[in-house]
């Protein structure tokens, strides 16, 4: 009830904001860039940075209220913060691996906030090298895919063993992508360094998994 | 050869003990110490070969367990690992175990090996072995066989194919079924009599290979479907087939076999909807409907393409007209067995509407007058059955067995999918993903109404009671319970203008995250704008 009461009152409140304007909520895709139509969501972005110090993980951990260290099980102190929701590894060298944005920048502002964090707590740290490492995307074709006939036809790129995963593995050359296509026509793209792979890797997926579609009825 | 004097009686008679090997002296009776003897060493059975000249405190000669010895040891244990392991995975055959043998030794560069991860590499090599024959076993029985995990097993497997650049068939579903119908130890007693199980595989392998075709098997664990199919024929031959039982034996997980049985029977009573009785058909019920879906899509598989449409609309017609003059007569037939006790539940026959026996008498007539069904014209269908209803049962009588469709041969996959059995089906998956989108439209729908009815009450000029309607309506959530979570998601992100084809996909943590809990870029909606004076 209290976040309805909230909702409205935001809805109010924007009501001076969006005058005349009923929720419509959408633009076209670009299909000069998406040809297919598609968009696929970026779900996950991996970044590392250098924070160029070497640092204490006990104090760390000690320290901060959002860290934690187990150094029997894992030797890097797991951080996280809650806008942008996501979890850093901050290792003793003075590396930090960032995961959970769901973008680019994102990403570098989740890993500025770390570096932020770890000054605070009084070490030397600076903002290094920062680089995306994986960019993980997903999308929905919607229509249903026969994947044993495109792991036969693209045997050379595709591995398919559904007593292992229900999932075709599809390791595309150009741009070096993998793509798991699944039977229900939802599509993971993994391993892209910038965003514009993931969309190019799904634009020339596309036309191949339409010629193994299974006609709706 | 001779041994040093017996250490008691100092004569010449020292002997090795044919049984175990031991040094005794053949006079005395004494077991000569080994440490200061030379001693033949053998492995392994009594009659074993003998092994390597291993000589222990031999006075710094140099010779001591040398590393050619070493490796020979190796090799020795390693070969036998190898002898154990296609034992257990019960491949018999010299060739291919000699092939698993060349396959190891190429693999490890003739080093062979020792240890836990030897016994999964010749688990993988046995795996892609028997797979390249086309006679595979199941990675979860080489698994099972090896004591390790499947998916250690499988990554063993993906090394071994990349290394040796294999290129593996597709994995034979059909094939694993005719041999856990042949070999299953709880299956054996039961199948005694050939002819029954010949007819059972012919009908596993024609259900497989629609389930092939109707995606039950894609992106699915085979042995499952395996044992689904297994399970639902023993029900329509009046085999009993203990699902739990089978899916032990075939290493299957047993609440994933029991869900494709469900699966395969929904599917069947969709296949049904094609019959004239096939609304009264369900789950329930389809074990006594599926040999006339079968037979049905027998014939139509086995129609050729040009007259495949007017076969299907003719036989439409045709069951249709005779049924409607039947329905009258079916009302007199009784049902019974010679002692005059129905043979059918009285509430299974009161949905069917026809009697079996009435059902049969259409199917004849519906068979003599269609030539293409070919290969039941040669039964007798004249006359009037007295027995009871068990018409697929029954092996001489069975309808739907003597029917010899090309779908109950093995066919490669292209063949499957080209062929028609008058019914499609799409993949669960697939259908369960449309419904959920479809709830989530219908819930965007729901709260871009409540938001409008909120955002514009001035506007919307409807009468009272009109907008009390849609108030009630929209109130309530898309399935017409309460307003849950999700509709709060979603009138949070319709809100923040997301893309309502964005909130349909259902990513609703990723489109929180980029749209309103999204510190980097404040949205437009939420600056701080001056106040109107």
């Amino acid at each position: 009830m209290k976040m309805v009461l909230i909702l409205l009152e935001w809805a109010f409140d924007f009501e001076g904001y969006m005058g005349d304007q009923v929720l419509e909520g959408s633009q076209p895709v670009d299909l000069t860039k998406h040809p297919s139509g598609i968009v696929p969501t970026l779900q996950n972005i991996v970044s590392t940075v250098n924070l160029d110090c070497k640092l204490d993980l006990k104090t760390i951990a000690l320290r901060a209220r959002n860290a934690e260290y187990n150094p029997k099980r894992f030797a890097a102190v797991i951080m996280r913060i809650r806008e942008p929701k996501t979890t850093a590894l901050i290792f003793a060298s003075g590396k930090m691996v960032c995961t959970g944005a769901k973008s680019e920048h994102q990403s570098k502002l989740a890993a500025r906030k770390y570096a932020r964090i770890i000054q605070k707590l009084g070490f030397a740290a600076k903002f290094k090298d920062f680089k995306i490492q994986n960019i993980v995307g997903s999308c929905d074709v919607k229509f249903p895919i026969r994947l044993e006939g495109l792991a036969y036809s693209h045997g050379a790129f595709s591995s398919y063993e559904p007593e292992l995963f229900p999932g075709l593995i599809y390791r595309m050359k150009q741009p070096k992508i993998v793509l798991l296509i699944f039977v229900s026509g939802k599509i993971v793209l993994t391993g892209a360094k910038v965003r514009d792979e993931t969309y190019t890797a799904f634009e020339n997926i596309y036309p191949v998994l339409t010629e193994f579609r299974k006609s709706q009825q | 050869m001779g041994y040093q004097p017996c250490k008691k009686c100092r004569r010449n008679e020292v002997i090795q003990d044919v049984i175990w090997g031991r040094l005794v002296c053949e006079y005395c009776g004494v077991e000569q110490n080994s440490d200061d003897l030379e001693l033949q060493h053998d492995y392994g059975t009594i009659n074993g070969s003998k092994g390597n000249y291993v000589h222990i405190n031999g006075g710094g000669s140099g010779e001591s367990y040398s590393e050619f010895n070493y490796k020979e040891t190796k090799i020795y244990h390693a070969k036998k690992k190898i002898e154990d392991i296609t034992n257990t995975l019960e491949i018999t055959a010299a060739s291919t175990i000699n092939e698993v043998t060349v396959m190891i030794e190429e693999i490890t560069e003739g080093e062979f090996g020792l240890g836990n991860w030897f016994s999964v590499l010749v688990a993988a090599c046995s795996y892609a072995v028997m797979r390249k024959k086309g006679s595979p076993i199941s990675m979860a029985r080489a698994a099972w066989g090896t004591g390790c995990d499947l998916h250690v097993l499988g990554q063993m497997v993906k090394r071994v194919i990349d290394y040796q650049h294999l290129s593996l068939p597709e994995f034979d579903v059909v094939y694993m079924f005719e041999c856990a119908i042949k070999s299953c130890p709880s299956l054996v007693p039961i199948f005694s009599n050939e002819d029954k199980k010949d007819m059972m595989i012919e009908q596993g392998r024609f259900l497989l290979q629609c389930a092939i075709k109707w995606f039950l098997t894609t992106g699915r664990q085979p042995l499952p479907v395996v044992v689904a199919v297994l399970v639902f024929i023993g029900e329509l031959n009046s085999v009993d087939i203990g699902i739990e039982e089978i899916a032990k034996e075939l290493h299957a997980g047993i609440a994933t076999c029991k869900k494709r049985h469900k699966e395969l029977k929904e599917t069947l009573v969709k296949a049904a909807r094609i019959l004239p009785w096939g609304e009264n058909v369900t789950v329930k019920n389809i074990v006594s409907n599926a040999p006339f879906v079968i037979q049905y899509m027998k014939m139509q598989s086995m129609s050729k393409e040009g007259e495949e449409r007017k076969s299907l609309e003719t036989a439409k017609s045709d069951l249709k007209a005779m049924i409607s003059d039947l329905e009258h007569e079916s009302q007199y037939m009784e049902v019974e067995n010679r002692n005059g006790v129905p043979t059918a539940s009285f509430d299974e026959l009161e949905k069917l509407k026809i009697s079996q026996e009435c059902m049969s008498k259409i199917y004849t007539s519906f068979s003599h007058e269609n030539a293409f069904v070919k290969s039941i014209n040669n039964r007798r269908y004249g006359h009037r059955r007295k027995r009871g209803i068990d018409i697929w049962k029954n092996e001489d009588e069975g309808c739907f067995t003597n029917t010899t469709s090309e779908m109950s041969l093995k066919l490669s996959f292209e063949e499957i999918l080209e062929k028609n059995v008058g019914f499609d089906n799409l993949p669960p998956s697939f259908v369960a993903g449309e419904l959920a989108c479809k709830r989530r439209r219908d819930k965007i729908s729901a709260a871009k109404l409540r938001i409008n009815e909120i955002m514009q009450p001035k506007k919307n000029k409807r009468g009272f009671a009109e907008r009390l309607q849609v108030r009630e309506q929209t109130v309530e959530g898309a399935k017409g319970g309460k307003i849950d979570r999700e509709d709060f998601v979603i009138e949070l992100l319709l809100l923040h203008q997301v893309k309502e084809e964005e909130i349909e996909k259902g990513y609703y943590k990723t489109l929180l995250d980029l749209h309103v809990f999204n510190s980097g870029s404040v949205c437009e909606m939420f600056r701080p704008r001056k106040r109107r004076k």
